[in-house]
């Protein structure tokens, strides 16, 4: 593998992907300390639940109680935002690991061994992709019963044929290449040869794909949540909560951004998020092209 | 591997994909019990002592056996069931609401492709200047925005500020009784073309009106993400061995992009573009409700929540069918598009 | 360098737009609401489409059929082009005007209503209207009785039972006849006098043409064609889809999932209709709805209670509040839980950790939860002042309503004073644990329970509610039904204004609600079927006041609130009243008008 001194140093050295690499940094630390951050009120049994002040629907402003204000039925917008860093981790980083997985995996032997064994998963792909995503993730929530951890297993589901299709395309695309060829030649196996030669190129429009849809989860995960099938009504979750301003992004007439903070914040929230992991999928890119010569 | 005969492969295994794919969502639907089920049919707390007759007359506790088979052979005389959710046969749902879909689709789809691939170009041959930087930070905005928050801040701003400039539906009122009355004939009901059929100007009109919003919401969310695709697999073009070489032989930097990087570029842009046309029935739902422009999507939205699995397995079918075929297309673009790929050839 | 730059210079530009994006509407928020103190102002609403009246609902129809419909989004459409034998009289739910009855007489002893039908009444597909018309129309009701319909209406007060099958054809044709130009109704109880008129001013009571429907493959008005029609399919009956009424207006298009649109018929028996054309588009989007409004596209839109702020400072909108709905909500208490696979009871005994399964079944737990309600901080908080507080079933504005019934308040020592005595002092020492259920998306309900539970926990920590939330169709109902529920929420709306309606199901042994939390009992059950029966009207209302002092001294459930309704109509819409039992919001459109003056 890569020299980590290395990699580090290239992360460092860019802007851009410095920007991105403490973005994450500064999500994951709010993620830990989120009890300290935003401590759970007394006698408030379930952290990840937020709590309420009151029971009017119509958001409040931001005032010394609540720093970002109150959402729809007065959950406070500080808490949800800094206990949704923790949600959205977690979901993230479990549905897309499984899933590039589960997708590597899959698409490289479709791609480079071709024959019965493309064709076979290949149609099994089909099968998946040919289902309405929506539905598919709404039928397996609805049947396992609403949670946060049926979300991940739904979105799981719908979003790996996607990066089977993809490697597979693109492995496609280099098995006539020179140095798989030669590789072949020399006798490497081949499990050898996806690994060490025919993957490593073929995985960057997929590490990109990846990055950008950490952005994608979280807001599927939002839509979920949003028709009563993802994290319980109330739950800290960035998607939740933009989804909770939905009818009061535009304000009475005459004062037509009133409720400004209800989704802006959490919306930057979600917003940096992909940044960072934009930049940092970006700047990994760089990275671990081979062709870019060591300086 | 001959064309032709590969066409025709790919097209008998539609057959398997289709029984998979139902059997699949039947096969979740069972998860639910009976009483579960039964909620399609009885919506209303008045109605719960009707319960047990609805689920005898649906035959919603038989086995999964026969459950499916009395489907299967129904869909084989044509009959695809009835969507209670919009009270009418499912073939007749898929009528009437997909005109809407392919409008957007229509309208949608190659200016999202279009756009994307352009800024993506673009940015890759800028790289690392301001206009790769800029056409980057857009991108990364017009993803991260909730399809719902964009389109109901240009509502906002294009029908409220605008005083009705651009509004929501697909007519009018006045135009929508005028297509529905003679002399107008309704070949298609996609409004656009049906006003073009019929030569008249002010519908196209009123129709296009209607479709800037929808349009340019869909388009900003997706388009980001082909731009990135496309920007990220030029980059990776611009460095192989044969850009190289062209750029050594002195062709223009123009030329080296257009005629060799792209299309090499363009093969996982051409995969996802697949999934652009296919997949916006999913991704139109928010925006067919936001915009009052149901199509197929909103829909399939609503048999899935109310589990009406008549209509569920309609969509399923009918969306399978589409990829399906989708992917074909995209396969033996693959092929034309890089001469190295050779269809379904097995490692030697 | 020029590269370093170029990306210093995008930081910098993301970090300025971000500031912006926050700064921008914080600055002109804290401008525009020092306008907030101004008089009503709002933007000038234009006046569009003259002669067409358009609304936007968020209820779809699910049929076209009088005789299948129970629901108000389909009870709106057939209220407009069907028409029934007698209708309310304006907004006044105990007194009628004929309709397509000229007059309508009662014989005590026969028991038997007689109504005379109008002459030159003429249907929208050029039929003409006769008593042969009205017989029809109810048979077929009667032998189609649609699975989940509203038949059982029809059925209680003719022969005194709910469906079909507890009868033959030959009783059906009995019970209604014509004479001359006449039709009898035979009524099984003197008791069910008005309730028979309020019944068939519904949807369920509209006149179809005979030949039309059989015509068009519908039952032939033979016994033999029963078995062909009876409880046929939903959507194979031809007026599911097509309609031939009397009403001033008759069907455009149905254009399902998205909207439906009528137009005048010119040959009515009354004064033509005010409007050209009735549209109603369906818009689940509640800012859209708004815009629409605001831009003058619709004349009347649904608000939900919640959005009112948003458009009450509106001048060009007229705004009508406080009208008495005739439907309720309350919190239910399970008093025979079925424990075998229930998660909501927790370890199933009163041990701190659960609740035994007849938990609910001592009287004094169910008091010591009323009192604990808080009554007031619900109606201000979570119906924002739009409800009252009904102390039973039987709310204001139906016939046997007491305005003076006594009512549980919010009473934490009377609370605590129960909860001691409960199960002999076991509750209170032990203290119990179990999880309520909200169908999720029914915010009030959710926040409902949250103020019990947190009522409940205050006064006794070891009292512990959890609150959570299912889809209703996949979640609550299935659990209902098998009584594993333990505290969950429910509502009712009227199906006519009579106390009958309400009582029933919420306290009769086998009524929708008292059966599934096993409240009801047989001498309770006696004294609602003497006061329906009772002919003496002073008789009649103080057997229903002693019902609802049943139901305090009972406290079965705790109620809610009952709803009182808004509309938002443009300026230019007039001749709105209104009345209770008009399946649609937008009113009696037919004494309507809009004008731009």
């Amino acid at each position: 593998m890569k020299d980590w001194r290395f990699v580090v140093r290239q992360l460092v050295r860019n802007p851009l992907s410095l920007m991105g690499l403490i973005l994450i940094v500064i999500f994951i630390i709010i993620a830990i300390f989120a009890p300290l951050i935003a401590p759970t009120p007394e006698g408030h049994q379930r952290p990840y639940m937020i709590p309420r002040d009151g029971y009017r629907a119509a958001p409040e402003p931001p005032d010394e109680d609540h720093i970002f204000g109150t959402t729809q039925g007065q959950y406070d917008i500080f808490y949800g935002v800094i206990w949704g860093t923790r949600s959205a981790f977690q979901v993230a980083l479990l549905v897309i690991g499984i899933t590039l997985l589960v997708g590597l995996v899959l698409g490289s032997l479709a791609g480079y061994f071709g024959g019965i064994i493309d064709e076979v998963i290949m149609r099994i792909t089909d099968i998946f992709l040919a289902f309405p995503a929506l539905i598919l993730a709404m039928a397996i929530v609805a049947a396992i019963g609403p949670s946060l951890r049926s979300v991940m297993i739904a979105l799981t589901a719908v979003w790996w044929p996607s990066y089977a299709r993809l490697i597979r395309g693109d492995i496609l695309a280099l098995r006539e290449e020179d140095y798989i060829e030669a590789s072949r030649g020399l006798g490497a196996s081949s499990a050898r040869v996806i690994l060490r030669h025919a993957l490593p190129n073929a995985i960057y429009p997929t590490l990109i794909m990846a990055s950008l849809d950490i952005g994608a989860v979280v807001l599927a995960a939002a839509a979920l949540s949003f028709l009563g099938l993802g994290a319980p009504e109330g739950y800290a979750d960035w998607g939740q909560l933009t989804s909770f301003a939905r009818n009061w992004i535009v304000g009475p007439p005459g004062e037509p951004l009133k409720h400004w903070y209800a989704v802006t914040i959490p919306g930057l929230f979600i917003l940096f998020f992909v940044l960072g992991w934009n930049l940092l999928g970006d700047a990994f890119r760089d990275i671990f092209d081979p062709r870019l010569a060591r300086r | 591997m001959e064309l032709r005969a590969y066409i025709i492969r790919r097209l008998l295994l539609l057959v398997p994909v289709l029984l998979g794919v139902t059997l699949f969502i039947f096969g979740i639907t069972m998860l639910f019990t009976p009483t579960q089920r039964a909620m399609l049919y009885v919506r209303d707390v008045k109605q719960l002592a009707d319960m047990p007759a609805v689920i005898e007359r649906y035959g919603l506790d038989r086995p999964f056996v026969v459950q499916y088979g009395n489907w299967l052979g129904q869909v084989f005389q044509g009959n695809l069931g009835y969507s209670k959710v919009v009270s009418q046969p499912v073939t007749d749902a898929i009528f009437q609401f997909l005109p809407a879909t392919v409008e957007l689709a229509i309208f949608a789809t190659p200016l999202i492709i279009l756009l994307g691939v352009v800024f993506g170009t673009t940015a890759a041959a800028h790289k690392d200047k301001p206009l790769d930087h800029g056409t980057r930070v857009v991108a990364i905005l017009g993803w991260s925005l909730p399809t719902f928050w964009l389109g109901l801040i240009l509502l906002m701003i294009f029908y409220g500020f605008l005083t009705g400039f651009l509004p929501p539906g697909r007519l009018s009122v006045q135009m929508d009784l005028l297509v529905n009355a003679a002399p107008f004939i309704r070949y298609t009901h996609i409004n656009t073309i049906d006003a073009i059929l019929n030569l008249n100007g002010a519908v196209l009109l009123e129709a296009l009106r209607h479709l800037v919003l929808p349009v340019v919401t869909l388009t900003v969310v997706q388009m980001a993400f082909i731009m990135r695709l496309m920007r990220s697999s030029m980059l990776e073009s611009l460095g192989k061995g044969y850009v190289l070489t062209a750029r050594a032989k002195g062709l223009s930097e123009r030329v080296v992009i257009r005629k060799h990087a792209r299309r090499n570029a363009l093969i996982p842009v051409i995969t996802v573009s697949g999934y652009v046309f296919a997949g916006l029935a999913n991704g139109v739902v928010i925006t067919e409700t936001i915009f009052n422009f149901k199509g197929i999507g909103w829909w399939a939205w609503q048999a899935a929540i109310n589990l009406d699995i008549p209509s569920v397995l309609g969509f399923a079918l009918f969306n399978a069918f589409l990829f399906v075929l989708v992917n074909l297309v995209v396969d033996v673009l693959y092929t034309r598009v890089d001469p190295r790929v050779r269809l379904g050839q097995a490692v030697q | 360098m020029s590269k370093r730059f170029s990306k210093m210079a995008l930081l910098v530009l993301i970090g300025l737009l971000c500031l912006a994006l926050v700064a921008f509407p914080a600055c002109t928020t804290t401008g525009e609401q020092q306008e907030e103190e101004e008089e009503e102002g709002g933007p000038a609403i234009p006046y569009k489409n003259d002669g067409i009246f358009v609304q936007m609902t968020i209820g779809e129809p699910e049929t076209l059929d009088p005789a299948a419909s129970y629901d108000n989004a389909s009870g709106e459409i057939i209220d407009l082009v069907y028409e029934t034998l007698v209708d309310y009289d304006g907004g006044d739910v105990g007194n009628f005007v004929g309709q397509l009855a000229t007059d309508f007489v009662w014989d005590g002893a026969a028991l038997t209503w007689t109504f005379t039908i109008r002459e030159g009444v003429k249907f929208h597909e050029g039929g003409d209207l006769s008593a042969e018309d009205v017989e029809y129309s109810f048979e077929r009701a009667m032998i189609y009785d649609r699975l989940g319909g509203p038949v059982w209406m029809l059925f209680e007060p003719l022969l005194g039972g709910y469906e079909f099958v507890e009868f033959t054809y030959p009783d059906v044709d009995a019970a209604v006849e014509v004479d001359g130009n006449t039709v009898v109704f035979k009524l099984v109880e003197a008791g069910y006098r008005l309730i028979w008129l309020q019944t068939i001013c519904g949807g369920w009571g509209s006149i179809l043409d005979k030949e039309w429907c059989i015509a068009n493959g519908e039952w032939d008005g033979t016994e033999a064609d029963i078995p062909n029609h009876y409880q046929q399919e939903d959507g194979t009956t031809y007026p599911w889809n097509n309609m031939n009424g009397t009403g001033p207006w008759k069907l455009n298009e149905w254009e399902h999932g998205v909207q439906w649109k009528l137009e005048r018929f010119d040959d009515y028996w009354r004064e033509p209709a005010p409007f050209d054309f009735v549209i109603s588009q369906l818009v689940e989007e509640w800012t859209t709805r708004k815009q629409a409004l605001l831009a003058g596209d619709v004349d009347f839109v649904l608000v939900d209670k919640m959005y009112i702020p948003e458009v009450e400072n509106v001048a060009d909108l007229t705004k009508l509040k406080d009208l008495p709905e005739l439907s309720t909500a309350a919190l239910f208490m399970n008093q025979a839980i079925d424990a075998v696979d229930n998660d909501y009871i927790g370890t199933g005994l009163l041990d701190g950790n659960g609740i035994p399964p007849d938990f609910f079944s001592d009287e004094d737990v169910r008091k010591g939860f009323c009192y604990a309600f808080d009554y007031e901080t619900a109606i201000t908080d979570i119906m924002l002042g739009e409800a009252i507080s009904p102390a039973s079933p039987v709310v204001s504005g139906l016939l046997g309503y007491n305005p003076n019934a006594e009512a549980y308040t919010y009473d934490l020592e009377k609370a605590e004073e129960h909860l001691r005595a409960a199960w002999g002092g076991e509750v209170w020492e032990k203290g119990f644990k179990f999880t309520a259920i909200y169908n999720s998306g029914n915010d009030q309900r959710k926040a409902a329970m949250e103020i019990l539970a947190e009522n409940l926990f205050a006064i006794n920590p070891k009292f512990q509610v959890a609150v959570a939330g299912l889809p209703w169709g996949t979640g609550v109902v299935p659990l209902l039904r098998s009584y594993r529920l333990v505290l969950y929420a429910c509502g009712w709306g009227a199906d006519y204004p009579h106390a009958h309606n309400f009582v029933y199901p919420f306290m009769a042994k086998t009524g929708t609600f008292s059966k599934f939390m096993a409240s009801g009992y047989d001498e309770l059950d006696a004294k609602i079927n003497a006061a329906l029966l009772e002919t003496d009207p002073q008789e009649q209302q103080d057997k229903y006041y002693e019902i609802q002092q049943i139901w305090h001294d009972d406290a079965p459930a705790i109620m809610l609130w009952q709803a009182t309704g808004r509309r938002w109509f443009t300026k230019y819409v007039h001749g709105f009243f209104f009345n209770p039992m008009i399946p649609g919001d937008a009113g009696p459109l037919y004494y309507m008008s809009k004008s731009a003056s």
